[in-house]
C-alpha cells in the first residue's frame, strides 16, 4: 500500500508542477482576460445544457425564472441579470433560508438590503464587492435573453 | 471490512441519485468533475473511518482479531484515502485545463478561493505527514507527535467539504452523512485525548525490577498499584513509563508474564532509540498500562494440536503462554534465533518441556542449522495439515513463513500471527 501512496504522490507532483509552471511562469498575461471569459461562457453553457437537455433555445423570461423557485433549483433575478445560485446553497454567510425565500423571483431588493422581505423603505446595507464577484460566477444571462 | 466498503459506497449511491448518470458522464468535463467528486467523497469517508480505527477500541480489537491487524488496516486505508484525495483536485482541474493553463494553475494557488484553500492546506499537511510516515525515518516519538497533526488536516478537510459549493452542499443527506461521520471521528480523537490525559481505563503499575537477560534484552517487572489488569497469555498492551530517563509516550509490548501472575512483565529488545532508554527505569517509577489488546492466544482456537514459532524477540507471547500451558495441548514449539546466545528463557522453557511431555521445545539456531522453513517443520512435527500454527517475530520471517504455509496448502484460518511492527 505504500506503493500506492508513492505512485499517487509522484503523479500528483508531476501534474502539479507542470500545471503551475505552464500556468504561472510561461503564461502570457494578455490572454488572461480573454480566456476567463471563455471559461465562464463554457461553464454557463454546461449549466444550460443541464437545464435544457433537449438543446433547443431557451428564453430567460420571468416565467422561466419562476419555475426555478426552490433550494434544489434556484434562479434569482438581480438588477436585470439572472443567476443560478443552486450550488451556492451551503456557502451563504447569511444562511440558506434567506436565499431560499427569494428563489424564482426578482431578488434585487433582497440582495441590496440583505433582507428577503425587503421593500423600498427597508433600511439595510447591500452586499460587498467581494460578494458581487462571487455572484458573477453564477451568472446565466440577462432577463429575456435567448440562449441557444 | 464489509462495513467500511459499504460506508464508502453509500455516498456514491446518493450522489448518483441526484442527477441522471448520463449527464454526469456525457463529456470530458462532466466525467472528470464526477470522478473528482467521487474521489473527494470516498476519500473523506475513508479519512473519517481511519481516525475511528485508530481509536484503540476494544470492539475493533475483537472484530479484526487483534488490534495489530486494525493498525495494519489503518495503514492500508490511510494510503487509499490519501491517494483518492491526491487525485481529487487532479480530476477537478481538468475542466479548467481545457480552457487555459493559467486558470488551472490558479486553481492550485491558495487564498484565492477560501473553500478551495482549506482543501489545499489539508492536502499539504497530509503530504508532509504521510511522507514522514512512509519515506522519512524519524524517531517513533517524534513521528507519533507529528501524526497527531492529522487532526488539523482533517479539520481543514471538513471545512473544505462543508464550505465548497458542490453536491455535498446541495444534498442534505450527503451533507449530514459526511458531517456525522466526521463528528464521530472528532469525538474519537477527543475521547482518545481525554483518556490519555486523565488515564481513564488505564491501569497503574510501579516498576519492581529491571533485569538484563542478555546484552540486548531487558525484562521489566511491574507490580500493580491499585487495580490489576486481567489479560490472557499472549496478549499485548500499551505502556507509558513516567520516568526521568524515558520519554512518556505509550508503546505497545507483548506481555511475557503469564495470566496467573500478579506482577506484569514485559521483555524488550534494545532496538536503539526508545527501547535503548528503558535501562534507565528505576524501581518505583510509575507505569500507565492500556490494555489488554490482541487475539493471539492458543486458547482462542479449538484445535489442541499446535505449532508455535517464535523469531527472536517474538518469544514474548509464547513464553507467556508456555507458563500456563496444560497437558491437554500438544505443542511443538520452534524458537528461532540467529545464535544460541541470543535466546532468553531457555532454561525455563526446557523445564516446562521436562514437566509436560506434550510440549516439545526446539531451540533453532540459524547459525548452526540454517533458516527454518515449512518443510523442515512438517517433517519434524509429523505433518502440519491437522495443526493450527502460531507465529510471531520480525516482519521478514513472518512474511516468509506465511507464504510458505499457504503454498504448503494450509488453510489461512489455521495460521495465526502477531504483527510486532505496526
Amino acid at each position: 500500500m505504500k506503493k500506492l501512496s508513492t505512485v499517487s504522490l509522484f503523479i500528483f507532483g508531476v501534474v502539479l508542477i507542470s500545471i503551475l509552471t505552464a500556468g504561472l511562469v510561461f503564461y502570457q498575461n494578455k490572454q488572461n482576460s480573454q480566456s476567463s471569459v471563455v471559461s465562464s461562457a463554457n461553464l454557463i453553457k454546461n449549466t444550460i445544457t443541464k437545464i435544457n437537455p433537449s438543446g433547443g433555445s431557451l428564453i430567460l423570461s420571468i416565467e422561466e425564472l419562476s419555475k426555478h423557485n426552490n433550494q434544489n433549483d434556484c434562479w434569482l433575478l438581480i438588477n436585470g441579470k439572472i443567476y443560478d445560485i443552486t450550488s451556492f446553497f451551503g456557502s451563504h454567510p447569511g444562511g440558506d433560508r434567506a436565499m431560499a425565500l427569494t428563489c424564482g423571483t426578482d431578488a434585487t431588493l433582497a440582495y441590496d438590503k440583505k433582507d428577503p422581505n425587503a421593500t423600498n423603505t427597508t433600511k439595510g446595507r447591500g452586499h460587498s464587492s467581494n460578494a458581487q464577484n462571487m455572484l458573477n460566477d453564477y451568472y446565466l444571462g440577462d432577463l429575456n435573453q435567448i440562449i441557444k | 471490512m464489509t462495513i467500511i466498503i459499504f460506508l464508502s459506497i453509500f455516498p456514491i449511491f446518493i450522489w448518483s441519485l441526484m442527477s441522471p448518470l448520463g449527464s454526469r458522464f456525457s463529456d470530458i468535463n462532466t466525467i472528470t468533475t464526477s470522478l473528482g467528486q467521487i474521489s473527494g467523497l470516498v476519500g473523506m469517508v475513508l479519512f473519517s473511518v481511519n481516525i475511528i480505527l485508530a481509536g484503540r477500541f476494544k470492539f475493533l480489537d475483537k472484530y479484526f482479531k487483534g488490534l495489530d491487524k486494525v493498525y495494519v488496516n489503518h495503514s492500508k486505508i490511510g494510503s487509499i484515502a490519501f491517494s483518492l484525495m491526491l487525485f481529487h483536485p487532479l480530476f477537478l482541474v481538468i475542466k479548467y485545463l481545457i480552457v487555459s493553463t493559467r486558470e488551472a494553475a490558479l486553481f492550485f494557488v491558495p487564498f484565492i478561493n477560501m473553500p478551495i484553500s482549506w482543501g489545499i492546506l489539508s492536502l499539504l499537511i497530509m503530504i508532509i505527514l504521510i511522507s514522514l510516515t512512509f519515506y522519512i525515518k524519524i524517531k517513533y516519538n517524534v513521528w507519533k507527535i507529528s501524526h497527531k497533526f492529522m487532526t488539523l488536516a482533517f479539520l481543514f478537510a471538513i471545512l473544505h467539504t462543508m464550505l465548497i459549493s458542490s453536491d455535498v452542499s446541495r444534498n442534505n443527506i450527503l451533507r449530514y452523512y459526511i458531517l456525522i461521520l466526521a463528528l464521530f471521528a472528532l469525538f474519537v480523537i477527543l475521547r482518545k485525548f481525554l483518556m490519555e490525559k486523565f488515564s481513564i481505563n488505564r491501569f497503574k503499575y510501579n516498576i519492581k525490577n529491571v533485569k538484563q537477560l542478555n546484552k540486548d534484552i531487558l525484562e521489566i517487572e511491574m507490580e500493580p498499584f491499585g487495580q490489576m489488569m486481567t489479560y490472557l497469555s499472549g496478549q499485548f498492551a500499551f505502556f507509558s513509563f513516567l520516568s526521568s530517563g524515558v520519554s512518556s509516550e505509550s508503546h505497545p509490548f507483548s506481555i511475557s508474564s503469564s495470566d496467573v501472575d500478579t506482577n506484569l512483565k514485559i521483555t524488550v529488545k534494545n532496538l536503539g532509540d526508545y527501547t535503548g532508554t528503558l535501562i534507565n527505569l528505576k524501581q518505583g517509577d510509575n507505569v500507565i498500562v492500556d490494555g489488554p489488546y490482541g487475539n493471539f492466544s492458543y486458547k482462542n482456537v479449538t484445535n489442541k494440536n499446535q505449532i508455535w514459532i517464535a523469531g527472536g524477540i517474538g518469544i514474548t507471547p509464547f513464553y507467556s503462554m508456555a507458563q500456563v500451558l496444560n497437558e491437554e495441548y500438544y505443542i511443538d514449539f520452534y524458537y528461532c534465533v540467529k545464535e544460541e546466545g541470543e535466546a532468553v528463557y531457555v532454561k525455563e522453557l526446557q523445564d516446562i518441556a521436562l514437566k509436560n511431555p506434550n510440549f516439545k521445545f526446539n531451540l533453532w539456531s540459524t547459525k548452526d542449522k540454517g533458516f527454518i522453513n515449512g518443510e523442515i517443520m512438517s517433517t519434524e512435527s509429523g505433518g502440519l495439515a491437522d495443526k493450527d500454527i502460531f507465529f510471531c517475530g520480525p516482519p521478514i520471517l513472518m512474511n516468509s513463513l506465511k507464504e510458505q504455509f499457504i503454498s504448503l496448502g494450509i488453510n489461512i484460518n489455521k495460521i495465526h500471527y502477531e504483527n510486532f511492527n505496526f
